[in-house]
């Protein structure tokens, strides 16, 4: 029961500027591999957003699932972590059901519930960082990737699809510990050589067979100076359950200025 | 039936003998190269009524929720309970190895180590949801607080754990491809677990593929059953005629026949099933008899050609026309009495459940293909062959048993007891019938093993830990979307559990309702005032969000369907008894339907209730059946004997027979299954044959010797003897089955060896008493022996 910044994340979220600079200005012609990495890693890191998004979950006969949310995140002051709020608009009988999560790189986040017919806010314990985002076929490190050194990269080749050129790389986890947390004994990206922002992903369960696979399309360039993008649609397939969730982001604000009261149990538990 | 026509047909099979044999060799090739398409189908929708409410509803279920494949792998611990490691790694491991089969449905294998499985808590200012065995617990702590964790959240006691905490589960629900062979399976499933077997646990499995699995194991040894029987009808058939042609000739019929109903399976892409691994056996033994009748009178012929006029004849012409005049004799009764097996058999594909639709295609397609090659091939290759030696059989004659056995009997009969025969005959009818009352339908599955076999030990242990290895499901289902979120419907489900946990049979029930309880004490600071259905829908609706948030999108698919329309009840039962599972449901039902609100409706399904379905068109449509049967025999016995009395003849003796044999499963306790039913169409089509047999012969008889009491005797000596060996022919193949220690086969084998008794004293003592009470104007019209009005009945 955790809800990261994900959505957000996909979003996007905080990184430390200066850094996505440096390396934005190398020559594209060097990159390692996990120099592109790197440079996917930071591709989504946005200071402060604020977006509608909603998810729609397919399952295998046919059922459809649809939610629609708010979704606020800002960087927190020490500049690693961030706070997001996630409130929910439909289905009408889960409308204003609201989490709000705040990361604590040093500690287990804190995650906060408020559910309206309760009138309270709860505060939730959940020990699992690989569980599934918020119900859906994404996980969180799939929106939040592991750092990039956590992983072995190694440039497969180059690949045109529908005229852009992405470079195909596949990633191993670097030890054990890595893998259990992920689930994934691999993964290949696919990343865009003009934006870096990937286009798809192909995931690896422990047993080594293919488990899922992430589409990503409608880019958006959010911060020219910065080269910050956004995926207005994700879907990912779960090859294994035939169950997919697509995920689309609108109305997208970048670098909006938040009020810290947004992040506040009080604050969610308006409606 | 004309016996100039058939002599003309004898003499140009004679004559064109080559080519008759060169087409059915080539007709053979054809279709045993179609057996290469045959598949076993263990699918058992088969074996379902596709139209009964609970098929239908276990159909329903399948689509959305799964649950048709249940297996039940139990982990018991020699010493201490599963709290320990090393016992939960070995769950850990096989809850692994098990989601990642290609068959598995991966949503509802469930287990402590699932990800779907949590531990739900309340805490001073909310709530802690913690996966149980992520990570592994290791220290004395940590299993320590494992072991709180589940007891806090008793969803999952008698259903993982067990009460006493000496045994987990892993519960694994499985999809079959078409024509998935259980067998593979479980062998599958069994070598994941096998890997975590060693001397510090026990482990057992159970559930339906389990179940089918054993089935499939034993299905494969019928070859070996297949050549036994083909031996014992092969000593039958020695014994017969003391001769290598005779052993061997009517088993060229019986064998082709067996090859030629398997290739038209194949080309009609008929799959094999449980049912039908028994049927070449039947289909073996009935053609080897029609050609055990027609191979007697060609020996009985060639006797009397050769007695009556040794100087112009050779041997070798003896021997062609005796070939004739045995089939012009044979030839028209044979078709007659196969042709009416086949229609009858035939009828079956009426039936509604497929298994029987095939065992009545199947058995009747062998019995067609022995006519046709008693009615070509044989008389040709009999053509072909050295003719008999003059110490051969001479077909009638003989001192053995048997005949001493009928020639006693004729006497008997002659001396008028046939009378009290007949009386003590339908006396002991009588009491077998009364047995029908006791008569019970019973498919189970596990009751189709013997009680020590290793799949009735393992799941009465898992029994004996856990809620019980068979599931009912009882599917809540509204019109509207989101129907299951309503407080009302929620109660009504609560209700429901409750009601179901309190009876004896019921070890554990499951349902969303119990996660909105838990849901609900556990944000309201784990106070159990709060385990109970909350009165606001909204309030259950963010409920359900809230736990679907905290987990995969699939954690709840195999409780409420995705948009809230159908919720399902999985409730297991200790025992896999349909007839208790029957009662709970109408007791269930009487109890909540006043109290489901408009619109919502209750069903059952799941293997067991499939099996009440089975169950109840079984005994249902087995009347039916059997009534059609004898329709179908009554009506052309009927007109092939021209006289409707004559149909009553033949068709009465056959009901008689298979109350009889029903009456005899209910006094000793035989429960009617899908095979011991297919012993009536057994009884009708092979009994109607005996009958049919001895009947024209009996005229026949009679229009040579001119009196009643000489042509029993002589009928009885002739085609009587051909009778008994065909019913020994049966009963001697099935008997084979009588060493399986597969309950399903042994039980099949005594009751067709039972029948196959009731029968021959039936066709050889009753009916022939029968017909020397009453003298029948069908066989008596027009010979002195009549009785004293034939002028009055001539003139009616």
């Amino acid at each position: 029961m955790r809800i990261s910044p994900t959505v957000i994340a996909a979003i996007a979220s905080v990184v430390t500027t200066g850094h996505a600079l440096g390396v934005a200005f190398a020559s594209a012609a060097d990159l390692t591999a996990e120099e592109i990495m790197k440079r996917n890693f930071f591709v989504t890191k946005v200071a402060s957003l604020s977006a509608e998004a909603s998810m729609s979950l397919h399952s295998d006969n046919g059922g459809v699932r649809k939610r629609q949310m708010t979704v606020l995140s800002k960087l927190q002051d020490n500049g690693v972590d961030s706070r997001l709020v996630i409130r929910f608009g439909a289905p009408a009988d889960i409308r204003g059901t609201t989490f709000m999560q705040v990361e604590r790189s040093a500690a287990d986040d804190d995650l906060w519930i408020y559910l309206p017919a309760l009138k309270k806010s709860r505060r939730l314990v959940a020990n699992n960082k690989k569980d599934s985002f918020v119900g859906s076929d994404f996980a969180y490190g799939d929106i939040l990737p592991p750092r990039v050194e956590y992983y072995r990269h190694e440039l497969v080749r180059s690949e045109g699809i529908d005229g852009h050129d992405f470079y195909v790389i596949k990633s191993v986890p670097k030890n054990e510990a890595v893998r259990h947390t992920s689930g994934y004994a691999s993964k290949t990206t696919w990343i865009a050589k003009d934006s870096y922002l990937e286009g798809k992903v192909e995931y690896y369960d422990e047993g080594g067979r293919l488990l899922k696979t992430q589409t990503i399309t409608d880019p958006q360039l959010v911060d020219r100076e910065r080269n910050r993008w956004l995926a207005g649609r994700r879907e990912m397939v779960n090859h294994q359950s035939a169950h997919r969730t697509v995920f689309t982001l609108t109305h997208i604000e970048v670098g909006k200025n938040l009020p810290e009261s947004a992040f506040t149990t009080r604050a969610i538990e308006k409606e | 039936m004309n016996g100039n026509l058939f002599r003309r047909y004898a003499e140009a099979v004679i004559r064109r003998r080559t080519v008759a044999i060169l087409a059915v060799l080539a007709l053979t090739v054809f279709l045993a190269a179609q057996m290469g398409s045959l598949k076993i189908d263990m699918s058992p929708d088969i074996w379902a009524p596709q139209a009964h409410p609970y098929v239908k509803t276990t159909k329903e279920l399948e689509k959305v929720f799964g649950g048709r494949n249940i297996a039940i792998i139990g982990i018991v611990p020699k010493t201490g309970d599963i709290y320990d490691a090393k016992v939960l790694a070995k769950v850990d491991r096989i809850q692994r190895g098990i989601e990642q089969m290609p068959e598995a449905i991966p949503r509802n294998v469930l287990s402590l180590a699932a990800n779907k499985i949590k531990d739900i808590r309340g805490t001073a200012d909310g709530m802690e949801v913690r996966h149980m065995l992520d990570p592994l617990p290791r220290t004395p702590e940590e299993l320590r607080r494992l072991k709180a964790a589940v007891a806090a959240n008793p969803i999952y006691i008698n259903a993982l754990v067990s009460p006493d905490g000496k045994a987990a589960a892993v519960v694994a629900d499985f999809k079959m491809q078409d024509n998935a062979s259980y067998a593979a399976l479980y062998e599958r499933i069994n070598s994941i677990v096998e890997r975590e077997h060693d001397a510090s646990v026990d482990i057992y499995l159970a559930g339906l593929p389990v179940g089918f699995a054993w089935f499939e194991f034993y299905m494969q040894r019928m070859p070996l059953y297949f050549g036994m029987a083909l031996l014992i009808i092969l000593a039958v058939q020695y014994w017969s005629f003391r001769s290598l042609q005779g052993m061997l000739l009517p088993l060229f019929t019986a064998v082709l026949s067996v090859v030629w109903a398997l290739g038209f399976m194949g080309l009609l892409g008929v799959h094999m099933d449980g049912m039908n691994t028994t049927t070449p056996i039947l289909i073996m033994a009935v053609a080897a008899g029609h050609a055990i009748q027609i191979l007697k009178r060609y020996y009985e012929e060639y006797h009397r050609i050769r007695a009556a006029d040794a100087a112009g004849v050779t041997e070798v012409m003896a021997s062609r026309q005796a070939v004739v005049e045995s089939l012009v004799k044979v030839g028209p009764v044979m078709l007659t009495a196969g042709i009416i097996a086949t229609i009858t058999f035939y009828s079956l594909l009426a039936a509604g459940m497929s298994v029987v639709r095939n065992f009545g295609l199947f058995a009747g397609t062998g019995i067609l293909a022995a006519l046709i090659l008693e009615m070509t091939f044989i008389p040709a290759v009999r053509s072909l062959l050295r003719p008999p030696a003059a110490s051969a059989p001479r077909g009638a004659a003989g001192t053995d048993v048997l005949d001493r056995l009928l020639a006693g009997l004729g006497n008997q009969l002659a001396r008028g007891r046939a009378p009290l025969i007949l009386a003590a005959g339908l006396a002991l009818v009588g009491a077998a019938i009364l047995g029908l009352t006791r008569l019970q339908a019973d498919n189970s599955l596990l009751r189709y093993n013997v009680p020590d076999s290793q799949i009735r030990r393992d799941d009465a242990m898992l029994n004996k830990q856990f809620g019980g290895t068979n599931t009912i499901f009882f599917l809540v289902e509204g019109v509207a979307q989101d129907s299951v979120k309503d407080p009302k419907v929620l109660a009504v489900i609560d209700r429901l559990q409750d009601f179901l946990a309190r009876q004896d049979n019921v070890g554990k029930t499951q349902s969303i309702v119990d996660l909105v309880k838990r849901m609900h004490q556990a944000m309201h600071g784990d106070n159990p005032r709060y385990n109970v259905v909350p009165d606001s829908r909204s309030l259950v609706a963010q409920y359900l969000f809230l736990y679907s948030l905290s987990g995969d999108p699939q954690d709840f698919d195999n409780l409420v369907d995705s948009d809230y329309r159908q919720a399902v009840v999985w409730v297991y039962l200790k025992d896999d008894s349909t007839a208790a599972a029957e009662q709970l449901y109408r007791r269930a039902q009487a109890l909540i339907a006043r109290d489901l609100p408009p619109g919502v409706s209750m069903s059952i399904g799941g293997s067991l209730p499939q099996s009440i379905a089975i169950n109840d068109t079984l005994m249902h449509e087995k009347y039916r059946n059997m009534a059609q049967m004898a329709v179908v025999v009554f009506l052309l016995a009927s007109l092939v004997l021209r006289s409707a009395i004559g149909g009553l003849y033949v068709t009465m003796p056959l009901v008689l027979i298979i109350l009889a044999n029903f009456g005899l499963m209910g006094w000793v306790g035989a429960p009617l299954d899908m095979g011991t039913a297919s012993i009536a169409s057994m009884a009708i089509g092979l009994g109607a044959d005996y009958e049919i047999y001895l009947l024209f012969r009996l005229r026949e008889e009679l229009a040579r010797h001119g009196d009643l009491v000489t042509a029993t005797r002589e009928s009885l000596r002739t085609s009587g003897k051909a009778v008994l060996f065909v019913g020994l022919s049966v009963a001697g193949g099935y008997a084979v089955l009588l060493t399986s220690d597969f309950a399903f086969y042994s039980r099949l084998a005594a009751m067709v060896i039972v029948t196959m008794g009731i029968s021959l004293l039936s066709a050889l003592v009753l009916q022939r008493a029968l017909v020397l009470v009453f003298r029948p104007r069908f066989i008596v019209n027009g010979h002195t022996d009549a009785a004293p009005s034939k002028v009055a009945q001539d003139s009616v």
